[in-house]
């Protein structure tokens, strides 16, 4: 029988860019984009799904080649473009 | 300057009760079980959609003081452990404001015949909706709901 657990944790990073807010929320927003930075060192992405607006649901497995036993279920909750009102 | 601002909080609350964990657990899984206490104050108007107790279903409720715009709770669950855990992720409106979202965690722990509940929150309150400790309150009255319905 599994042994069920629950720990609790949160982090906050901070780091400046010489890019334009436009241009880093673009590198979330736009699949292509996301694909260029969105992986560790070599692991592999088998399947990625986009969905990038409020209520969208996504959907990655990945990790290293041979063996993408990650997945990452993600669902947006809020988003606010740069320059937004 | 925007007027967008994120500002997080966390709360943990535990809770003893008389009864056993399935039947704590059902009060929150079961869509009847839960309206009895999960619920706005009585002179509220108040509906509920319909409640999908599963991992990635949905639920909806949303309740107006007299005379105020709607207060609406859009939940998707996450995790369910029977008789064990829950855990969920719930944005709140005020009117067309989203001024919340949280992740919370329920744990239904035995303590003899009866049931630890551990409630946990972490969330972010959005665009200048000060909380000043309201939600954890207000989680503290459903609570004393809970303990009256299991009665």
């Amino acid at each position: 029988m599994t042994r069920r657990s629950a720990r609790h944790g949160s982090f906050v990073l901070e780091r400046s860019y010489r890019a334009a807010p436009a241009r880093l929320f673009a590198a979330w927003a736009v699949p292509e984009q996301r694909q260029r930075w969105n992986v560790h060192g070599s692991w592999v992405v088998t399947e990625e799904t986009f969905d990038f607006r409020q209520g969208g649901e996504e959907l990655k497995r990945f990790g290293p080649p041979g063996d993408p036993v990650h997945v990452a279920r993600t669902r947006y909750e809020d988003i606010v473009p740069p320059g937004a009102s | 300057m925007s007027k967008h601002t994120a500002v997080h909080g966390t709360f943990a609350l535990e809770r003893t009760f008389p009864s056993a964990p399935e039947r704590v657990f059902q009060a929150f899984a079961d869509p009847k079980a839960k309206a009895r206490w999960f619920a706005a104050p009585a002179d509220w108007e108040q509906s509920r959609g319909k409640m999908e107790f599963k991992v990635g279903g949905k639920e909806h409720m949303s309740g107006s003081p007299p005379g105020h715009q709607a207060h609406v709770f859009d939940a998707t669950y996450l995790d369910i452990v029977l008789n064990q855990r829950i855990v969920y992720v719930y944005e709140m409106h005020i009117g067309a404001a989203k001024i919340s979202v949280s992740l919370a965690t329920i744990e239904f722990k035995p303590a003899g015949k009866g049931t630890k509940l551990v409630l946990t929150e972490q969330g972010v309150f959005l665009d200048g909706y000060d909380d000043a400790g309201s939600r954890e309150r207000g989680t503290k009255g459903l609570l004393d709901q809970l303990e009256a319905a299991l009665r």
